[in-house]
């Protein structure tokens, strides 16, 4: 038992544009804190220090706020502090941070093993997007991260649309799902909700998470929902906040379910939304690495995800832990939706989420990023 | 386990009022012993001697300290216990010594030692842990002696022509003659390690006694400096010896050797008259001894555990995997951040002399939770110091084993390589340099007013020819004649006495500490990992799943807590104008910190905990 800290521990750096709040920036926030935990000198590096996440750093994390409106100002300055800090390892996340992590490694001769993680399938994303800019990021990816030490995918979907796009071989990138805090999720779920929604005797609620975005498909969520709502009372919720929120509302509007959605935003806790939801819904076109469905899991929630590009249909072992229904399609959705509520929670499903527990991830991580540090 | 205390006035006799004097010094110390007071003073000869006892074995009146020996020549105050006095009780009847017994206390055996003995030969007899005052009436000699491994602590110093002494310093304190100066010097060494080192203390003049030492005070000598305390048994010189004569058996023999030694220590820790248990964290050490108390016993023994909400933090879980596979009566008790911050305000008068090291909070926590179920507990402290466990260890091997090759001269030119913090390691020149560069906080050079740079009591004695050779095990036994008694075994100590707990330590059987250090380098660091062997020894009743994983830190997530629900409590304690008006600190350079902190570019609060700790101690004894 003892509190001091090793000062000779290796430095590790993980950055990213900032925390606002999103399945990337939650994942590198436990990361940071575990890595400490162990005794490693942990800075989390930012090009904007802001986003909900920020109050669940750790202490023993130092946050490095490069005070850069935009990712591409932060280049100098992270080539500056990799020049005077020199981690022995850098992670950095999301398509913007990942270029200019690389370049700045390069630029600043650093020697620090430089280690970039992809979070959802680049291409479809892209395609989707199909601006110039997008267009052009795809082609910077391409030239630059083959010039990262490691790559690190979250599912086996997204290292095989990479493996594609880099010309390299699948067996180099090393696929490490999202890691999942069981004991905080278990905990924070009980934590009181006084929604009305929820009292005694109230419909059941349909739950969907994720930012309110084109590639989550929530309206799709929306209109199956519509469809189960003609055969019995229910409810649905959507947690998350963005762009698509004008739109999703007058989407319900105009299919008259408007009083029976309720969007309430970014929740910080969204557990105890997801303990007393009767099904878990994500619709999303293409995911990287479902986190809020993983989290749902853990909850023995029923789950509904559609079988699409990326992670999902691989977390849910093609079916066994989850209906899978094809993308865009509300009635297939709807179908599926009312068989769950019908045949209540799903306990035997927990098991497949402790196969993520924080603690296993973090070791994976490691691995790849201080590989001298594991010999074994 | 209990409270001693005491003044010597070594010319001229006790004044009248010695007596409320002594008691006053006595009942400061009412919280290591609650079940019994006792004082013996003798006027003429100036001695007084204080006792506070916690009763543990031989409950009667026959164990009442303070205790003369039978032919009356000593007189005798311990705190602690002697676990073989019943085998020195057999020694001495074999060598004619032996008295006709009153009771069976381990003061009795003690007493009976030191007059057949003498008083060296006597310690060099007994196992356990212990501070004592001894009074030869014969001699006139005042005799102050502690423990090999300094368990149980004991401070003394000379004031106003007094010389007083005691468990805690609560206890000096509490003597008129006392004067408090903060010994600056001691300050910024506490700021540089996280707590002050033997032999100093925070006070001027008032010292610690070094582990494994005794020190002599005779009576009517012409005042001069205070005599220097000798050791009956040094750590350095056992280190020494092991490594000259190494365990040279199979790595299985080695395995039954530590098993067969460290059984032994834990049978003769388990002896109690009262209801006995165990810490576990479910590390390493902790698991290891409550399984080998766990093998001894018919009976479930009793475990205990704490744990937290944040997951960081929490072992519990594995704690209780390793209780329900030893098959222990375990007992758990989840705290919350509040329960922990309560505990902070009652930090300063439990240790009553800075101390920085924030695991102090899960310690009393669990020593509180084991006190409402037993009276004695064993803890696994030891292991990381005797068995190479810390990480410190194999990241500095391998750093010196680097360093050693590119010319001493070559080294600060190289060093802006290695980024901002680890240039200051690779621009050491010696092993030495090394270690108090991994050992100190650099932010605390210059913090105190009127010390410049790093003061001598800041840098930590490494064995220079040991160092040459082997700094893994330079820097273990670094740790074990400084950390280990200097903050690892104060924590212990103080949090279990501050709810009357007996706390024992069976890996600090000397017995078992001699092994380790007999033992080769290759059976504490093997496969890049430390504490191979202990590892080994555990294996064989807890299967490797429940016990390997990577090492965490106790520590407390303070840092968070002073920036948020503690940050009022902060806040007053730095205020620009309280430390203004102390005068110790660099008030610029304390608020500097202390924004950093805030903005979350520390990578941890240790720096400005321990600047917390000394001013939430400044203002709870009231010096200046």
């Amino acid at each position: 038992m003892s509190a001091q800290p090793d000062s000779l521990a290796p430095a590790i750096a993980l950055f990213l544009p900032s925390l606002a709040g999103g399945g990337a920036e939650r994942v590198f926030v436990e990361l940071a804190n575990e890595f400490a935990a162990r005794g490693l000198r942990v800075d989390l590096v930012l090009a904007s220090a802001e986003g909900p996440y920020l109050a669940d750093v750790s202490s023993a994390v130092r946050i490095v706020d490069f005070k850069a409106p935009r990712i591409l100002r932060a280049l100098p300055k992270l080539v500056h502090y990799l020049r005077a800090e020199r981690p022995a390892a850098m992670l950095s996340g999301l398509d913007h941070a990942n270029v200019v992590a690389v370049l700045a490694r390069r630029l600043a001769g650093s020697g620090t093993r430089c280690v970039i993680s992809m979070r959802s399938v680049p291409t479809e994303v892209y395609r989707r997007a199909n601006s110039g800019g997008s267009r052009l990021l795809l082609q910077f990816m391409k030239i630059v991260y083959p010039f990262a030490d490691a790559i690190i995918a979250n599912s086996h979907a997204v290292a095989r649309d990479l493996s594609r796009l880099l010309r390299l071989s699948v067996d180099e990138i090393h696929v490490i799902h999202n890691p999942l805090n069981l004991a905080r999720i278990e905990s924070e779920s009980r934590a009181p909700l006084s929604h009305d929604w929820f009292s005694d005797g109230a419909p059941p609620v349909i739950l969907g998470v994720g930012s309110l975005a084109p590639l989550k498909d929530f309206e799709t969520l929306i209109r199956a929902f519509a469809i189960v709502r003609q055969g019995r009372a229910c409810r649905l919720v959507i947690l998350g906040e963005g762009p698509d929120r004008k739109r999703l509302e007058a989407v319900g509007r105009g299919i008259g379910v408007a009083n029976h959605v309720l969007m309430p935003g970014f929740v910080p806790n969204p557990f105890a939304w997801m303990r007393r939801a009767r099904v878990f819904v994500s619709s999303s076109v293409t995911e990287g690495f479902p986190n809020a469905l993983l989290q749902g899991l853990a909850l023995g929630l029923p789950i509904v995800s559609t079988d699409s590009v990326g992670g999902s249909a691989e977390l849910l072992e093609n079916g066994r832990w989850g209906a899978l229904v094809p993308v865009g399609r509300p009635a297939a959705m709807a179908a599926a939706i009312g068989h769950c509520l019908d045949a209540g929670p799903n306990p035997a499903a927990r098991g497949r989420a402790a196969e993520f527990s924080h603690e296993r991830v973090a070791n994976r991580f490691l691995e790849v990023l201080l590989p001298w540090e594991n010999p074994a | 386990m209990c409270g001693v205390t005491g003044f010597f006035r070594r010319a001229g006799g006790l004044a009248p009022g010695a007596r409320e004097e002594l008691t006053e010094m006595t009942s400061s110390l009412a919280h290591r012993g609650p079940d019994a007071a006792g004082e013996w003073l003798d006027h003429e000869a100036g001695i007084a001697l204080g006792h506070r006892r916690l009763s543990i074995l031989e409950l009667s009146a026959a164990g009442s300290q303070p205790m003369a020996s039978h032919a009356g020549r000593y007189v005798l105050a311990t705190n602690g216990e002697i676990y073989n006095h019943l085998e020195i009780r057999e020694s001495l009847a074999r060598d004619g010594g032996e008295p006709a017994w009153r009771g069976h206390s381990d003061t009795e055996s003690l007493l009976a030692a030191f007059d057949r003995w003498g008083t060296e030969a006597a310690l060099r007899k007994t196992v356990g842990m212990f501070a004592l005052a001894l009074w030869d009436r014969q001699e006139e000699v005042l005799t102050l002696a502690r423990d090999r491994l300094g368990e149980k602590p004991l401070y003394y110093g000379e004031q106003g022509g007094v010389l007083l002494f005691g468990s805690e310093l609560k206890s000096l304190r509490a003597h008129p003659a006392f004067r408090g100066e903060v010994d600056r010097d001691q300050l910024s060494a506490y700021l540089h390690r996280g707590y002050v080192p033997a032999p100093q203390s925070i006070y001027r003049g008032i010292r610690k006694l070094p582990p494994g030492c005794l020190v002599q005070f005779a009576r009517n000598r012409a005042p001069g400096p205070l005599p220097e305390p000798r050791a009956y048994w040094s750590l350095g010189e056992i280190a020494a010896s092991g490594l000259r004569n190494p365990f040279d058996g199979s790595d299985a023999e080695a395995v039954d050797r530590l098993e067969a030694v460290l059984s032994r220590a834990v049978a003769s820790q388990s002896v109690a008259d009262v209801p006995l248990g165990a810490f576990l964290s479910g590390g390493i050490d902790s698991s290891t001894i409550v399984a080998l108390m766990q093998a001894q016993s018919s009976r479930p023994v009793r475990s205990f555990a704490i744990g937290f909400h944040e997951d960081a933090f929490n072992e519990a879980p594995h704690a209780r995997a390793v209780a329900a596979h030893l098959g222990t009566e375990h007992t758990e008790m989840i705290v919350t951040p509040q329960d922990a911050m309560s505990v902070i305000p009652r930090l300063p008068r439990l240790y009553d002399e800075p101390f920085g090291d924030s695991s102090a909070i899960p310690t009393f926590l669990v020593a509180e939770l084991a006190r409402r179920h037993v009276t004695v507990s064993l803890s696994g402290d030891g292991g990381d110091e005797l068995f190479g466990g810390y990480t410190r260890y194999g990241r500095g091997h391998r750093l010196w084993r680097q360093l050693r090759r590119i010319p001493r001269a070559l080294r600060p030119a190289l060093a802006p390589g290695f980024g901002r913090h680890y240039s200051r390691f690779v621009a050491t020149g010696s092993a030495q340099e090394l270690y108090d560069a991994v050992m100190l906080d650099p932010a605390a050079a210059g913090i105190v007013l009127g010390v410049d740079g790093k003061p001598a009591g800041a840098s930590i004695g490494l064995n220079a020819g040991l160092a040459a050779t082997d700094f893994y095990q330079a820097m273990m036994l670094a740790d074990g004649t400084t950390y280990l008694p200097d903050d690892i075994l104060v924590k212990v100590d103080r949090a279990s006495m501050g709810v009357s707990l007996e706390s024992r330590v069976p890996m600090l059987d000397h017995r078992v500490v001699e092994l380790a250090w007999q033992m080769p380098l290759r059976m504490k660091l093997r496969n890049g990992e430390g504490k191979w062997l202990l590892k080994q020894l555990l294996s064989r009743y807890v299967p490797a799943v429940l016990h390997d994983r990577p090492k965490k830190g106790f520590g407390m997530p303070v840092g968070q807590w002073i920036r948020g629900g503690m940050r009022e409590w902060a806040e007053s304690l730095l205020g620009a104008e309280r430390l203004k008006q102390e005068g110790f600190l660099d008030v610029p350079r304390v608020r500097a910190h202390w924004s950093r902190h805030l903005e979350g570019r520390t990578r941890s609060g240790e720096g400005i905990w321990r600047v917390l700790m000394f001013q939430a101690w400044l203002a709870e004894t009231g010096v200046a």
